[in-house]
């Protein structure tokens, strides 16, 4: 019966070719609206980097004043001040390993007189920073912890950086200024494909920094704290001695502008490090520090990356609207298969004198829906693959470029769970745009339309 | 074989209710060829939609090869059109994209016979009204006696107890009129009973019985004069009382 069904269903769908076309249609532009955004949403929240470093935290203590606003998520509280970032980041905690991040940015220049100096942004971290995130590597490796302890001038670049300053070549060895300082390349980035940049906060999309240099190094060279400080109000004025005057002003502020990410091998040892945290600030109370009651947060990246993508307020616009659009499509769907389906009212009549039982025709037009919806579906996932590329070209414009397409297009991208659930979804909704008129129509009374007009 | 007792069909609207068929009694047996009459409105359509379950009624038994079919559900009812009914209409009523074959094998598909049976009874079928070479033809390639003798192929097709003709002829000229009314009275000398809504006197006068319908009610139930004489059936008299008893 289901191969006559589907012959029906073809049959059906020949005999009103304007009809189911439009049906179709309207189910793929829906969709495909409703799969450009949720392709995005989806690709945002599934981890940004590697898949084993769903075990990775940011960790977070409140050490703001007495009458600081209450935050209660992670998201909204400031990162770590440097003594505290410094004081886990010493300590022997249950975490696997720990790293620190902040920005800086400046002007990196070769020694060699026929390139032009280029404005990079860099990452300043530790050792571990190359080894918790998996970064693959062209050339040579990051640095020794010793080589960071020491405060060596060394740097790792990027692929991208690395093409510009020295045309691809092995550079490890080799020594470029980055602001005022001299450092040596010791290993070069391979091509490094994250869906945002976490590390920093800011969940950029893409990947667009270019150098990575050691703590202490940064420190030793004083150099500019292009990253987000947090301080309280009365001390917002010393802004620009924060991230431009002496190092040692920031070091000893209460400020917040150094992200502490721990990589844990179990969940119980997530609890220990959220215990290892408590009674830290308890020690530092007792220093007459962290004024507040204890808010401590400890939580993974993808936590945070899904905390950043729903404060994204043009993105859950874009959303609203996706939704608007497919409810549409949707709508009109239904007028269309409702017209469609009045003009099967003769046939239906007719199977029905002839012994069709009332389901079995609501069956048969059920698999015919769902040959519309699946041709819907495959559209829809052709439009959204449209979308998307549209999308994509739209942010590339919109962040000027900075970044190769490569680093992006991940999260402008198809894969099979999302045309799985495209078709489903395709499916889904066609047979309850269709569900009213096949009801209506295989209930009409069958002996008034066999008479002749 | 077929038995309405005091069978009504009322429509209604918000301010009038029209009695379609008034305290129908009557009984039809096994191989009879009943011709049903009246002037249009009179009620003879809707006479064959209920004998052929594709209306309900409001009051009254009606029995079908002996069974009350009073109380069944829509699935049952269809079932029993799809195993014992065989309906002919006026405009044909063939699926156009369909082929002859295909046209014919829609009631086995509900039936649920195997292909090798749907095969076997469709060419039967197409034999009897002598369109074999016609099988992959489209509906809108054949004349329309063609078409009807399709429209009887798919009613045969099934083997029903009863066919159900709603003016058979009335879309054909004299001569394919001629020929499909032939096909049916040889469809009838080989068992089927047949039950066939006409205008038409002529027609009329060939059945076995005919069925005077006026505003709902069975006029006249009676053998034709010129085969009374000559019959070998020996017509039930019940008919005639319950006309009389309809108030005729």
């Amino acid at each position: 019966m289901l191969a006559y069904n589907l012959q029906l269903a073809w049959l059906s769908l020949r005999q009103t070719p304007g009809l189911s076309a439009l049906a179709v249609l309207a189910i793929a532009v829906g969709l495909g609206i409703l799969m450009t955004i949720q392709a995005q949403s989806y690709q945002m929240r599934s981890l940004p980097v590697g898949e084993d470093t769903e075990n990775i935290y940011l960790v977070q203590m409140d050490n703001r004043d007495i009458d600081a606003q209450n935050i209660e998520e992670a998201a909204q509280l400031p990162s770590l001040s440097y003594r505290d970032a410094i004081n886990l980041l010493d300590s022997d905690t249950p975490a696997q390993q720990q790293t620190i991040v902040w920005k800086t940015r400046g002007i990196v220049n070769t020694r060699e007189q026929d390139i032009n100096p280029v404005r990079a942004p860099a990452v300043v971290t530790t050792h571990s920073f190359f080894s918790m995130f998996n970064t693959p590597f062209l050339y040579g490796s990051g640095w020794s912890e010793e080589a960071g302890r020491r405060g060596d001038a060394v740097v790792v670049i990027t692929r991208r950086l690395n093409n510009t300053l020295f045309g691809g070549e092995d550079s490890v060895g080799r020594q470029i200024t980055v602001i005022n300082a001299v450092a040596t390349v010791v290993g070069v980035l391979d091509e490094w494909t994250i869906k945002s940049q976490f590390y920093d906060r800011s969940f950029f999309r893409g990947f667009s920094d270019d150098i990575f240099i050691p703590q202490e190094f940064a420190a030793s060279m004083n150099l500019p704290r292009y990253t987000q400080i947090q301080c309280a109000p009365a001390e917002m004025r010393r802004m620009a001695a924060f991230r431009l005057g002496d190092i040692q002003t920031i070091m000893n502020s209460e400020c917040g502008w150094i992200n502490l990410w721990a990589e844990f091998d179990s969940e119980s040892s997530v609890q220990d490090y959220r215990d290892f945290m408590f009674r830290y600030v308890e020690e530092q109370k007792a220093l007459g520090r962290f004024p507040r009651e204890q808010n401590n947060f400890l939580e993974n990246i993808i936590e945070h990356q899904n905390a950043a993508l729903n404060r994204d307020d043009r993105f859950k616009l874009y959303q609203r609207l996706a939704w608007f659009f497919a409810g549409v499509c949707l709508l009109n769907t239904i007028v269309i298969l409702l017209a469609k389906y009045i003009r099967k009212t003769k046939e239906v009549a007719l199977r029905r004198a002839l012994g069709a039982k009332r389901n079995t025709l609501l069956g048969q037009y059920l698999i015919e829906l769902m040959v519309i919806g699946l041709i819907g579906g495959f559209l829809g996932i052709a439009v959204a693959y449209l979308g998307l590329q549209g999308m994509l070209e739209v942010y590339m414009y919109g962040t000027d470029y900075v970044f190769p397409r490569s680093a992006v297009n991940q999260l402008y991208s198809l894969d099979w769970k999302l045309i799985q659930n495209a078709l489903l979804i395709g499916i889904s909704s066609t047979i309850i745009a269709g569900l009213y008129p096949i009801w209506k129509v295989c209930n009409i009374a069958p002996a008034p339309q066999l008479k002749t007009e | 074989m077929l038995k309405m007792t005091g069978v009504s069909k009322i429509y209604r609207t918000s301010q009038i209710e029209t009695h379609a068929l008034n305290k129908i009694d009557l009984q039809i047996e096994a191989g009879e060829f009943i011709t049903v009459t009246g002037p249009s409105g009179s009620g003879k359509t809707t006479f064959l939609n209920v004998a052929g379950l594709l209306e309900s009624f409001e009051e009254g038994d009606y029995f079908l090869d002996g069974q009350n079919v009073s109380g069944l559900n829509d699935n049952q009812l269809s079932a029993i059109r799809n195993e014992k009914i065989g309906f002919i209409f006026q405009g044909f009523n063939l699926l156009s994209d369909l082929p002859v074959f295909d046209n014919v094998e829609v009631p086995l598909r509900y039936r649920g016979f195997s292909a090798s049976e749907r095969k076997q009874r469709i060419d039967n079928a197409l034999e009897i009204v002598g369109l074999t070479s016609r099988r992959k033809h489209l509906p809108g390639q054949l004349s329309g006696g063609q078409q009807q003798r399709v429209a009887i192929a798919r009613a045969l097709a099934g083997e029903p107890r009863f066919l159900l003709a709603d003016e058979p002829t009335g879309n054909l000229d004299s001569s394919m009129a001629a020929e499909v009314m032939e096909l049916l009275e040889k469809i009838n000398r080989d068992g089927t009973t047949i039950i066939m809504v006409t205008h038409d006197d002529e027609l009329a006068a060939r059945a076995s019985r005919n069925i005077n319908i006026l505003d709902g009610r069975v006029l006249k139930n009676e053998q034709p004069s010129h085969k009374a004489a000559a019959s070998v059936v020996d017509i039930n008299a019940q008919p005639q009382q319950e006309a009389e008893h309809a108030g005729v």
